[in-house]
């Protein structure tokens, strides 16, 4: 049975035993890997952690020191004792907050390092994947993964850890100063902890739940507002406003019914918490008084005895909260762990060649066959010798394979089996950085970044010149219109290039491959978003880039096939026809009679 | 609510709490009680303890009392508690329902510049998070502000009273720590501003790197994007360790600041101690008290910037709310007058025989029509003439940019006339109610936009069901797919019964196109708009359904933008636009004399299928 591929686990809901380890030790490997540089400074926060705890610890029995041991001698003309708990006192208060201090920065200091280290990681791990991945793994993921995932990791990490280890601490503190001062309010300790932990474990089962349900319907609340108002004209068109608004009101409704259930198990969790914690409380002070009457103990001591007694049921509500933090920061981890695990398909070779100087553009298809999923083959062993400076073009019908032929060239994909050569070399063999120099693909999409133009022609050789730059945006016709921007070149393209036209967006991404000058050249349906004048306006500077390159052409315009030195018909992964334009009309055939139906359709136009 | 005009004028938070008042003022009184309470608890202590150490005889039975009492305290505090929190806890969440639900109703109420003028992530944060500090700040907020202040004042009224020098000095230490927590949450602020932005501009970057990823990938640039993702990642870092610094610090300040009073007072409490100024006991509760309030005190930072934030958060809403009253539209189903509050009898209501679709095609007419986006200095058109006879098709053909959607969403008022009039049937647009002129009116959308329900319900939004049978809405669905050439959706999961949209399946370009379609035809509209409807459609597809539009839209007038020859062979006219002016109507082939249409229209045909699926997939 094939491997489930670990990002696609994270659909599942449900989990078997064996890939709940699997999922657990990955996080555990990926949380050790990053926090391993940072072992010093963990053990540091720690011990840190243990001197602050230690100290707010010790202020009552100072405090409760000084009430009983002091005031007699002073009484007696003795001050030496009440200025040493009073220094002492001060001491241990400032320690504690300069120790706290120390904590806190030392801890962020430690989350945001992991933090760093992450995200780089994440970010070039997303680079690398493989085209292939991205298209089954959309964008809307990989973004959340990024984001909101590192944020949960963030929160927990910045504040979760730390405070997690000082709450835990307190209580252990705070717990053995009690024990220390009467055994017996252990004792009541122990005897309170049963319906505490009862408590406990019902708060968290429920507040898991409602919090997860409140989630849940959030989402649903956001996916509604954020549909009906970003299609409000069709909203507005259709009068659909009165659907719209009782399905938003339901979720609302919903969403008001989960947030009550959310807080009433808070409701019923904290009080009663309260409750025991001031039964204990009236408890201890019983059994204090008893002491104090029977002599053991001393009236400052019961100061103390109060105030870790009301101290020492807090961190259970901080530890309450922690649990949720906690148990999204795990499945946080999870999903960003099998990101991480997920195998770039397309690798980089281990000894690159390297190549002096320019390729001539020379591709040799050496019996390579290409399938996207086993044993469905997107393209049948395919032998092909293109000659350098040759224009081809791409032709079939949809889902026929042409895509695939450009996007091997391109190395989206790795082929697989047999061989792609530039000139001579398998491009598995070359470096990315070399082979991004040598050929380039113009898709579609024309994406721009934000940034402004000339970043975005740059983009493709980050080294270029301002002069470099406007040349190549001269050389394919792009300058003119770039000079009329507000600002010309340094013109700040609204998010995704809003302000410039779909041909204006061609233009650039054609000025960037310019930059890079490579030696082929593909391009994948580069013009078919655009109207007709604006395709005009983009031919011309077509030309020229294909200037003196090998390049593949995937186009739907019939006269940019008719002006290539060659055409390739793609069908069902096949190759079935091959030649020159104006030999495959000549011999008729599948070329020949798309040819004619584009004649037709021309005679009913006019 | 009798509010006059049509629209509820924008509320004030007490405004908004008028139904729970009575509940808020009763739970306050209740946490209040609860509070005070708690703070009388290290009274016992005191009581207890000048027993044992004042009485020459000290007895069990004041221990005893001393215990119970605190123990039934302790237990009403806790009741107390619970009550508060059940008194409130609803009534928030009813009064952030309530908020929610006007704040929708008036975004549904703007027109479509508004929307254009607010980016939807703006109004989603004003009905989320906005929504949810309001109602932390009713149910939490303002409450424990209440109490925490009635704590302090009745915590100092103890201290006081056991000594009124330790009184004084507890109370010096006060504005000092408020202070540094006013200081404190001013720089967070600040901070938290810069590292949201940060944090903002990394998730730019990340969605930019992934949705880019493939010319990223084609010039080979992975590696300097991660540089710059690094750089961007690292001061992202240093803003959240300076935070840390800024949160450490004032721990540093604010232990200072106790620990020097705590000191101080222990030492002036000894000698007064010694001095028989004050009792044992007295000093104990005062350390008892004091451990009790200054976590009260912590808290007022955080209670003032959570008072700040829901100002803020109440603010944004009110900016909102007090918009200028927007359309007239049905927002309840069934009622037939705008809700809540609108008048009668509005003008035109009985001009137009409203809402019973397949009735005979209207006319539409601009005259000297004139239109500009709102805050754009350049008008997308002047003077513009055209009429559109009753059943005639006509075809809009402009370059890009040119107006061609602007014209046809002003048909509906989703946009309003600057200048000039517009008139269907000979009535202006404006003294039209919208949900009858509406009604009219199908559109075909570009970008085509379906809802999160099913394909038979996203068919049928405009249609009145009410007054058909289900079979007579099959029958409707039915031909629609039919027309659209939707044939893809017998091979859906659920066939016409599967989920769309935001929460259901998710179709590619040309699917969704094909449905945008479907859904304006089924309505039988006297108007059809058709906004470049088949741009994702390959060309055996778009003439298909070209075909079949032709034989089935004789009862109503269609306008249609277009950029493909094929499409525009589907008119009776074509309209060219340019320059924000019709250019020249006429025929098809009339029109292929004028330069400027021939060039639109000419030449080159597709010759291969743009796929409208990803033909891997």
């Amino acid at each position: 049975m094939a491997r489930v591929a670990p990002v696609l686990q994270e659909d599942r809901v449900e989990l078997s035993a064996e890939e709940q380890k699997q999922a657990q030790a990955r996080s555990l490997k990926l949380l050790r890997s990053v926090l391993r540089p940072l072992k010093k400074q963990l053990i540091l926060t720690l011990v840190l952690v243990v001197v602050s705890v230690g100290l707010t610890t010790a202020l009552p029995l100072l405090l409760s020191y000084g009430i009983d041991n002091t005031i007699t001698p002073l009484m007696e003309g003795h001050s030496g004792p009440v200025t040493l708990v009073v220094a002492l006192y001060f001491a241990a208060a400032v320690l504690a907050g300069l120790t706290l201090y120390a904590n806190v920065v030392l801890t962020t200091k430690v989350s945001q390092r992991a933090l760093f280290d992450l995200r780089k990681r994440m970010f070039g791990h997303a680079q690398r994947l493989s085209v292939q991945f991205h298209e089954t793994y959309t964008s809307g993921r990989v973004v959340s993964r990024l984001t909101s995932d590192l944020e949960t990791l963030k929160s927990f990490l910045d504040s979760g850890l730390s405070q997690l280890a000082s709450t835990l601490l307190s209580m252990v503190f705070t717990v053995a100063a009690l024990v220390l001062l009467d055994w017996r309010a252990g004792v009541g300790l122990l005897v309170a902890a049963v319906p505490i932990y009862f408590l406990t474990r019902w708060f968290r089962k429920h507040s898991a739940l409602a919090y997860r349900a409140q989630r849940v319907v959030n989402a649903q609340l956001i996916g509604r507002f954020v549909e009906t108002f970003t299609g409000i004209r069709a909203v507005k068109a259709f009068r659909y406003e009165p659907q719209a608004r009782s399905a938003y009101g339901n979720i609302a409704e919903d969403f008001r019914v989960k947030v009550m259930d959310s807080i009433k198990v808070n409701g019923i969790f904290m009080p009663s918490l309260t409750a025991i914690g001031n039964v204990f409380l009236g408890t201890v002070m019983i059994i204090g008084g008893y002491a104090v009457l029977g002599g053991s103990m001393q009236v400052g001591t019961l100061l103390a005895l109060a105030i870790y007694a009301n101290r020492v049921f807090e961190p259970v509500m901080a530890l309450s909260d922690f649990y949720n933090l906690f148990q999204s920061a795990v499945s946080a981890l999870e999903k960003v762990s099998s990101f991480l695990e997920e195998e770039p398909s397309v690798a980089e070779p281990e000894h690159p060649v390297t190549r002096e100087g320019k390729p001539s553009g020379d591709v040799l298809f050496d019996n390579v066959s290409f399938s996207y999923l086993p044993g469905r083959p997107a393209l049948h062993p395919l032998d092909l010798h293109v000659p350098a400076g040759q224009q081809v073009a791409l032709v079939g019908k949809t889902g026929a394979g042409k895509s695939t032929v450009a996007k091997l060239i391109a190395r989206f994909y790795d082929v697989s089996s047999g061989r792609l050569l530039l000139d001579g070399v398998d491009i598995r063999d070359l470096s990315d950085e070399q082979l991004r120099r040598e050929v380039v693909m113009i898709t579609q999409e024309a994406f721009l970044f934000s940034g402004s133009v000339a970043d975005n022609i740059r983009l493709a050789r980050p080294s270029a010149s301002d002069e470099e730059v406007i040349a190549a945006a001269r050389s394919v016709g792009a300058h003119d219109f770039i000079m009329n921007l507000p600002s010309g070149y340094e013109t700040n393209l609204a998010k995704r290039g809003g302000r410039v036209s779909a041909g204006q967006r061609q233009l650039i991404s054609f000025a960037r491959a310019f930059l890079v000058n490579p030696s082929v050249l593909i391009l994948d349906e580069a013009t078919a978003s655009l109207d007709i004048p604006t395709e005009r306006l983009v031919q011309r500077g077509l030309a020229r880039l294909l200037q003196g390159r090998t390049s593949f052409v995937i186009a739907h315009r019939l006269s940019t096939v008719l002006d290539s030195d060659r055409v390739l018909v793609v069908s069902e992964g096949r190759m079935i026809e091959d030649g020159a334009p104006s030999a495959l009309i000549t011999a008729g055939g599948v070329f020949a009679e798309m040819v004619d139906s584009w004649n037709e359709t021309m005679a009913v136009e006019e | 609510m009798q509010v006059g005009s049509q629209e509820p004028p924008a509320l004030g938070l007490w405004e908004y709490m008028r139904p729970i008042r009575a509940r808020w003022f009763l739970g306050c009184a209740v946490a209040v009680t609860a509070t005070v309470i708690g703070i009388s608890i290290p009274q016992v202590l005191a009581w207890i303890v000048d027993h044992l150490v004042g009485s020459e005889t000290p007895t069990p039975g004041r221990v005893w009392a001393g215990g119970a009492l605190i123990t039934v305290l302790g237990l009403a505090q806790a009741v107390l508690f619970f009550v508060r929190r059940m008194l409130v806890v609803d009534t928030a969440a009813t009064v952030e329902m309530t908020m929610r639900m006007r704040l929708y109703d008036k975004l549904s109420r703007m027109p479509v510049s508004f929307h254009d003028r607010w980016p939807s992530g703006q109004l989603l944060t004003r009905s989320t998070s906005d929504m949810s500090m309001i109602r932390r700040w009713i149910s939490f907020g303002s409450i424990q502000s209440v109490t925490s202040a009635l704590a302090i004042l009745v915590g100092l009224f103890y201290l006081f009273r056991g000594s009124w020098l330790l009184g004084l000095i507890y109370t010096c230490s006060l504005p000092p720590t408020l202070l540094v927590l006013w200081f404190f949450i001013k720089r967070m602020k600040k901070l938290t501003r810069r590292s949201q932005q940060q944090s903002g501009d990394l998730a730019t970057s990340v969605e930019e790197s992934v949705q880019g990823i493939r010319v990223l990938k084609a010039l080979g640039q992975g590696e300097n994007a991660l540089d710059r993702f690094t750089d961007e990642s690292a001061e992202l870092m240093h803003t959240e360790i300076d935070r840390s610094k800024t949160l450490g610090s004032t721990f540093v300040k604010t232990s200072l600041l106790t620990g020097a009073t705590m000191a101080i007072s222990l030492l002036v409490g000894i000698n007064e101690v010694a001095n028989g100024q004050m009792t044992v006991g007295a000093l104990t509760a005062f350390f008892a008290t004091t451990a009790m309030l200054t976590p009260h005190v912590e808290r007022s930072g955080m209670m003032i910037s959570m008072y700040l934030d829901s100002k803020v958060a109440m603010d944004r809403h009110r900016e909102i709310m007090s918009e200028p009253s927007g359309e007239r539209v049905l927002l309840v189903p069934g009622v037939t007058t705008p809700v809540p509050g609108s008048e009668a009898g509005q003008p035109g209501s009985d001009v137009l025989p409203s809402s019973q679709p397949y009735q005979q095609a209207a006319e539409i007419r601009f005259e000297h029509a004139d239109f500009s986006y709102e805050g754009s200095p350049t008008p997308v058109f002047t003077d513009l003439s055209l009429t559109v006879a009753p059943g005639e098709i006509l075809a809009l053909v402009g370059p890009t940019g040119c107006g061609k959607s602007t014209l046809l969403q002003l048909i509906p008022r989703l946009y309003s006339l600057t200048g000039g009039d517009l008139l269907v049937d000979g009535h202006s647009v404006a003294d039209l109610p919208l949900p009858d002129l509406r009604s009219q009116i199908a559109v075909a959308f570009e970008e085509p936009i379906l809802f999160s329900s099913s394909v038979r319900d996203n068919v049928l939004v405009g249609v009145d069901r009410a007054s058909k049978t289900e079979q007579e809405l099959d029958q409707i669905v039915e031909d629609a797919l039919r027309i659209s050439a939707s044939d893809f959706v017998s091979d859906l999961p659920d066939g016409v019964h599967t989920l769309i949209g935001e929460e259901g399946m998710s179709l590619s370009g040309g699917q969704r196109q094909r449905l945008s379609l479907a859904r304006a035809i089924a309505t039988r509209p006297r108007i059809l708009l058709l906004d470049d409807p088949l741009s994702a459609l390959d060309v055996k597809t778009e003439e298909a359904v070209v075909g079949m539009l032709s034989e089935h839209l004789n009862q109503t007038t269609v306008v249609i933008t277009a950029h493909r020859p094929s499409t525009v062979a589907l008119a009776d006219r074509v309209a060219l636009m340019q320059d924000g002016a019709i250019a020249a109507t006429g025929r098809h082939s009339e029109l292929m004399s004028n330069p400027d249409y021939a060039r639109l229209m000419s030449l080159d045909a597709d010759i291969v299928e743009e796929g409208d699926a990803p033909w891997h997939a």
